[in-house]
């Protein structure tokens, strides 16, 4: 039934949007878009009788090929708002490119600069994922840990290394949990390191938007689903008639 | 169908975790020395889904799959290790640590625990212990009868003898620091526990190799921001609110689908 289709596409929405929400004060995190297709019923036919008769478009007729369509997700790399917190670990990047973490499949990719040392005194993200400078990962010891805004790790008065920043492909660009992206296409450093120490990037997620798009879901689920409901009734009612047509 | 449910499900389970931590750092708002907690947030995995119905009608090659979430989850609680501020006290046996370090405490079950409530007192034996009574390491015993005691930047303290004015040096105040502090585990009573992932204490001498300096008569407030506090539960609360209604919006989806004659 076509309007299965078109309710299990405003199922993918709802959760879509639940893990935006969900996600809605988690730092560095992008909120995830569906790109809807205008569905065009390439022919729409008319039942009459025992005839099949082509037909643009009339009322009343039952469109067999129209369906919703959702072409794909797309990730919203909108930057989020920055927060300070005058934490000396906290970093966030200035307009676009990615942090770059080490993690057991690979190099990946975050916004979310809530670094942390762990017990060698690697500079990492929450999860334990090593940040990478230009030298690969980054050993801070001693005190007075200071990232200056051009990406410089500063212990004291002397710079240990200086955190690497990188632009994606974001069409191709693939999320995975822990808030980091794979980058599926071409990886280029960029050529001015810019972020801003002592702050954090929030959620790009809008809640209002999302709660819009919900209820926008919901109702396109209830339609459908009055859809199917007529659909129903009229079947019965024309299989009652056509039983005493013929009897 | 009910995946959503379990996805907001997450997002308020991780809204109460943060209202959690968020409670604790208001009650220790004017505990000395404590640290404030934050909660940080990590998504789940994505499930990549094919769209349905897309391939016959429109004849367009979708590009790609839909990524879906499954939610969020707590990562970790560190402890934010900034510096509270320095509150004059005028009391002698008042010392705050100025930069890192933590003074080293014998807890009752033999371990070590650190803490940078430095409100000390004296015991019946003359030794020096914190509120709680947990002797300090290396522990220091003073001559009782001595007054004008002081503590310098360094740790030495030294008193004098009230009938004849020499001075006595009496002990030093060792710190101990940590590769990484924020994973020291809080314990209660501002004592903090060394961890797998704090790394190990290194001992040394106040205000040598990147250990903070000591600053007698005064004491290191709570670091607690009280507004901004404020601005993250109400965050908090407004997250948990939007989460409930994605539980309310799936179950009134589902129970309309229950409904189909």
């Amino acid at each position: 039934m076509t309007t299965t289709s078109g309710k299990v596409a405003a199922f993918q929405q709802i959760r879509v949007i639940a893990n935006n929400l969900a996600n809605m004060n988690t730092t560095g995190f992008k909120s995830e878009r569906l790109l809807f297709e205008k569905a065009v019923a390439k022919q729409h036919m008319q039942f009459r009788g025992t005839q099949f008769e082509s037909d643009v478009d009339s009322p009343g007729s039952i469109n067999s090929r129209s369906q919703v369509a959702i072409r794909g997700s797309f990730t919203d790399f909108a930057q989020g708002n920055i927060e300070n917190t005058g934490n000396p670990l906290d970093v966030a990047v200035e307009g676009e490119g990615f942090f770059v973490v080490q993690t057991p499949d690979g190099e990946r990719y975050t916004r979310a600069g809530n670094f942390s040392l762990d017990e060698s005194g690697r500079l990492v993200t929450q999860n334990g994922f090593a940040v990478q400078g230009s030298g690969g990962d980054i050993s801070v010891s001693g005190p007075h840990v200071q990232v200056s805004p051009n990406g410089e790790v500063k212990v004291g008065d002397s710079t240990v290394a200086t955190l690497r920043v990188v632009q994606l492909d974001p069409k191709t660009a693939e999320r995975e949990s822990a808030l980091v992206f794979k980058a599926n296409g071409a990886v280029s450093d960029v050529t001015e390191v810019r972020v801003k120490p002592g702050a954090l990037e929030t959620s790009n997620v809008n809640a209002v938007r999302e709660l819009v798009d919900m209820i926008a879901a919901s109702r396109l689920y209830d339609s459908f689903q009055k859809t199917e409901e007529s659909i129903g009734t009229m079947n019965r009612l024309r299989n009652q008639q056509v039983g005493s047509l013929e009897g | 169908m009910s995946n959503s449910m379990f996805t907001a499900a997450t997002g308020m389970e991780a809204q109460n975790t943060r209202i959690a931590v968020i409670a604790n750092n208001l009650a220790n708002m004017n505990t000395t020395g404590f640290k404030a907690a934050r909660a940080e947030f990590q998504d789940l995995l994505y499930q990549i889904e094919k769209s349905p119905g897309s391939e016959q009608a429109t004849g367009v090659v979708r590009p790609n799959g839909i990524q879906i979430g499954t939610g969020v989850q707590v990562v970790s609680t560190p402890n934010m290790m900034n510096q509270g501020n320095l509150e004059q006290t005028a009391r002698a046996l008042d010392v705050a640590i100025e930069g890192r370090g933590f003074f080293q405490v014998q807890l009752p079950s033999g371990e070590t625990g650190y803490t940078r409530s430095g409100s000390l007192a004296i015991n019946g034996s003359g030794q020096l212990v914190t509120q709680d009574g947990y002797l300090l390491i290396p522990s220091v015993t003073v001559t009782t009868t001595n007054t004008d005691r002081t503590i310098g930047v360094d740790g030495t303290i030294s008193s004098t003898n009230p009938t004849d004015g020499t001075v006595t040096n009496e002990g030093t105040l060792q710190l101990a620091s940590f590769p990484n502090e924020a994973g020291l585990r809080a314990a209660g009573g501002t004592i903090y526990l060394a961890t797998e992932a704090s790394g190990s204490a290194v001992t040394g001498t106040a205000g040598q190799d990147g250990v903070g300096e000591l600053q007698q008569g005064f004491l290191e407030t709570s670091n607690v921001n009280m507004a901004e506090e404020l601005i993250r539960m109400i965050l908090a609360q407004r997250a948990f609110e939007m989460n409930s209604k994605v539980i309310q919006t799936s179950d009134q989806m589902l129970s309309a689908t229950n409904q189909i004659r």
